[in-house]
């Protein structure tokens, strides 16, 4: 043990700092529930009250800049649930509450019946994997239900002009807020089923409170999209939103545009899958094709195609053979009409010349040699002259010069 | 009534022609049809996509209880 004189001895106003900088550091922002006593509005317009339970109280204080937006009923003996955080008034020694939402409890039960919906659902298989419909990956025929009004829809049509707009949007306009809305979002669903003709549904709306998307946990908005033939997308709220009917939905989009956006593919993705399939279709046609060609190969050396090569070829044989023979023939025709011909001929020439000789010319033979040329004729040569009427004998007695 | 040939379906007979011709062991001129077949498919899928005039309608139910789509022009620039 030390000695008691020499320990740190804190000041109020430390003490007080350090219990502040213990609280405040530890204690995160939090909702804490409880009944309203001691409610002062100040003429500052901040709210001063306290927070009570059976057994204690906590002080609150809710700045004016925060107290805009109290409910309107807010007094003492109200069950409220209110957010804040604890900080420690280091000159008066307490802590509080710095209030910077306050709910009515009353409204907090829907969070409540939200669970216990939620729970119900689920033990009955709701929410089951198996239960879900397959989306479609080309879907053509969007069927849309959502207000007709509002940013959603804006959002939904934007989305699919831009990444597909070869698809056609059937909207079937539904209230999404208040009394009337889950009662307009089952019959919504069920005309888009009785209808039929369209591949998928995306059930949308924009973010808003609880109570704004609570038509999306009415438990015949659940039955109705559990019994839909048609799968459905949803994109109720905004990210952090989680309502029954996204538990249900066959696929659960955080908000309107991307229920949009993860129902439809976009063009350029789509041409890259029936590009594929052209080449793949190429490829298998190309190669049938060549197993083609390799099975007329081996067909060219099976045992049956070989005999009827054979039996070909023996025919060709045959064929040879009445070739030679139609040609041998055809020779012998020749042959005896070049005779013939020859023969023709000589009688057209031997008939012929005497007309020439009639005009007055004459033939000179030497042995029976035609003398063509002077040169050919010698001195003394006894020759004989052919009249066209007849012959006569004589001999060369001179040779003339020109 | 004949009932047009969806995207969907058509993507998925593509898929089985596809199949079919690849694995082979298919006749010479079956394989020329299913790949004629296929080449139909394909350009049946292109003229879908280039289909892009704008196409909203709304859903309504006649008197009769019959549907019957409206083409919706425009849709009205307000929040919810």
């Amino acid at each position: 043990m030390s000695n008691q004189s020499e320990e740190k001895i804190l000041t109020v106003s430390e003490i007080n700092r350090i219990v502040k900088e213990i609280i405040e550091d530890n204690i995160p922002p939090l909702w804490i529930t409880g009944e309203i006593s001691n409610y002062k509005a100040h003429i500052s317009g901040h709210i001063y009250f306290s927070l009570k339970d059976e057994n204690a109280q906590i002080s609150c204080i809710m700045f004016k800049s925060y107290a805009k937006n109290i409910p309107e009923n807010i007094g003492n003996g109200i069950k409220v649930r209110v957010y804040g955080e604890i900080g420690v008034y280091e000159k008066g020694g307490v802590y509080q509450i710095y209030v910077k939402e306050i709910r009515e409890e009353g409204k907090g039960d829907l969070q409540i019946a939200f669970e216990k919906m939620k729970r119900k659902l689920f033990e009955e298989g709701l929410f089951a994997e198996e239960h879900k419909l397959p989306i479609p990956e080309y879907p053509m025929k969007i069927g849309v239900i959502t207000a007709i009004q509002a940013a959603a829809l804006r959002d939904i049509i934007n989305v699919l002009s831009r990444r597909a707009p070869f698809v056609e949007i059937i909207l079937r306009p539904a209230q999404v807020q208040g009394e009337q809305a889950k009662f307009d979002i089952v019959k919504a669903i069920d005309e888009l089923n009785e209808y039929g003709d369209v591949d998928i549904i995306l059930l949308a709306r924009g973010g808003g409170s609880i109570e704004d998307l609570w038509a999306f946990n009415e438990e015949i908005v659940a039955r109705a999209i559990y019994d839909s033939k048609i799968p459905i997308i949803t994109g109720v709220g905004h990210e952090i939103d989680f309502t029954i009917a996204d538990f249900v939905a066959d696929l659960r989009a955080p908000t309107p545009s991307a229920a949009a956006e993860v129902a439809v593919r976009s063009r350029q993705e789509i041409e890259g899958v029936l590009l594929n399939y052209e080449k793949a279709l190429s490829r298998a046609f190309v190669k049938i094709l060549n197993d083609y060609n390799g099975k007329l190969n081996i067909y060219k050396e099976s045992y049956a195609l070989k005999k009827f090569v054979d039996i070909v070829r023996q025919r060709r044989i045959d064929l040879d053979r009445y070739v030679e023979r139609a040609n041998i023939s055809l020779l012998r025709t020749l042959n005896e009409k070049v005779r013939e011909l020859s023969f023709f001929s000589k009688r057209v020439e031997s008939t012929n010349y005497k007309n020439i000789l009639k005009r007055g010319f004459v033939i000179a033979r030497r042995d029976g040699n035609i003398m063509k040329a002077r040169k050919d004729v010698n001195l003394y040569d006894r020759l004989i002259f052919e009249f066209y009427d007849g012959k006569i004998r004589g001999i060369v007695d001179k040779k003339i010069k020109e | 009534m004949d009932r047009e040939l969806s995207f969907e379906e058509a993507i998925e007979e593509l898929e089985e022609i596809t199949n079919k011709m690849e694995k082979g062991e298919i006749p010479l001129e079956k394989s020329i049809e299913l790949y004629e077949k296929a080449k139909k498919l394909i350009k049946f899928c292109e003229d879908k996509l280039s289909n892009v005039e704008k196409r909203i309608k709304e859903l309504k139910k006649d008197e009769n209880g019959n549907f019957y789509l409206k083409d919706i022009e425009e849709i009205d620039e307000e929040s919810d």
